[in-house]
């Protein structure tokens, strides 16, 4: 399903709507776009309001227990008519309307997903860990 | 992922507070104070820059660390053990890197004369 250029509902594993996604682009995986709340989205914003107030502490180890709550919501972008979706992970609603998240499984974050988020792209030095 | 114990980090260990090391940025959240342990994040290993870019990089749409992660305060784990904090590793999905920053004592010893202490073992850096 090509992604760029188009309009999506945002469904959850419960086939809420949880809103509409308008893609702005995609860098390296990570789709940009605008969210419009959709008549589900009340069900779920708490935590991802939690996560922005989470990110904007900088309380880290929090956001990591909230990414694993959205992570179980099952979130998909589906075309307007569901005839095709796509699962997403990684998923970020931020209070001024903006939305990323990547396409893919949530397993890819937890798993081997990992140095995805080292910093400049490249595996994290771990030097700083005494060997056992 | 289980949070780790304080042997685990060398001495030497670079560590990095995004946002700058002062007493400001130091303080312990509301989210933070219900911790267990409560402490604040770190970002260990690597440079200011670097920990600023994961800062960007995790949250690319985050107005505030897009605003503020220019200024990065590092110490290492021996200064700060001087100043009676701590630090464990607490690795997270997004941060394999991530040590949290506690007190012995718990969130009461984040306190402004401590916060002090532990602020001027910092240095910090401003991205042009």
């Amino acid at each position: 399903m090509e992604l760029a250029q188009h309009t999506f509902c945002l469904i959850d594993a419960e086939q809420r709507w949880i809103g509409e996604v308008e893609i702005d682009h995609i860098t390296h995986n990570l789709i940009f776009g605008a969210f419009v709340p959709g008549p589900d989205f009340p069900a779920v914003a708490e935590i991802f309001q939690k996560f922005e107030a989470a990110v904007n502490v900088q309380a880290l180890s929090v956001v990591d227990e909230l990414d694993a709550e959205i992570a179980t919501l099952g979130l998909r972008l589906c075309l307007p008519d569901k005839t095709q979706c796509v699962n997403v992970y990684d998923i970020q609603i931020w209070h001024d309307g903006t939305i990323t998240c990547r396409p893919g499984d949530s397993s890819a974050m937890l798993g081997n997903g990992l140095q995805k988020f080292s910093a400049n792209g490249q595996p994290m030095e771990m030097a700083h860990l005494k060997s056992h | 992922m289980a949070i780790g114990k304080p042997e685990e980090i060398r001495p030497d260990a670079v560590m990095h507070r995004v946002g700058g090391g002062t007493v400001d940025n130091l303080r312990l959240s509301a989210i933070e104070e219900v911790l267990t342990p409560p402490g604040i994040s770190v970002l260990l290993g690597g440079t200011p820059q670097a920990a600023a870019a994961q800062m960007r990089q995790a949250f690319p749409r985050s107005q505030k660390w897009h605003a503020t992660a220019y200024t990065v305060g590092t110490t290492t784990a021996a200064a700060l053990r001087q100043t009676g904090f701590e630090i464990v590793p607490d690795p997270t999905a997004r941060f394999p890197n991530h040590a949290r920053l506690v007190h012995p004592d718990g969130a009461a010893s984040f306190n402004a004369a401590n916060l002090a202490k532990l602020a001027q073992m910092f240095e910090n850096t401003t991205e042009d």
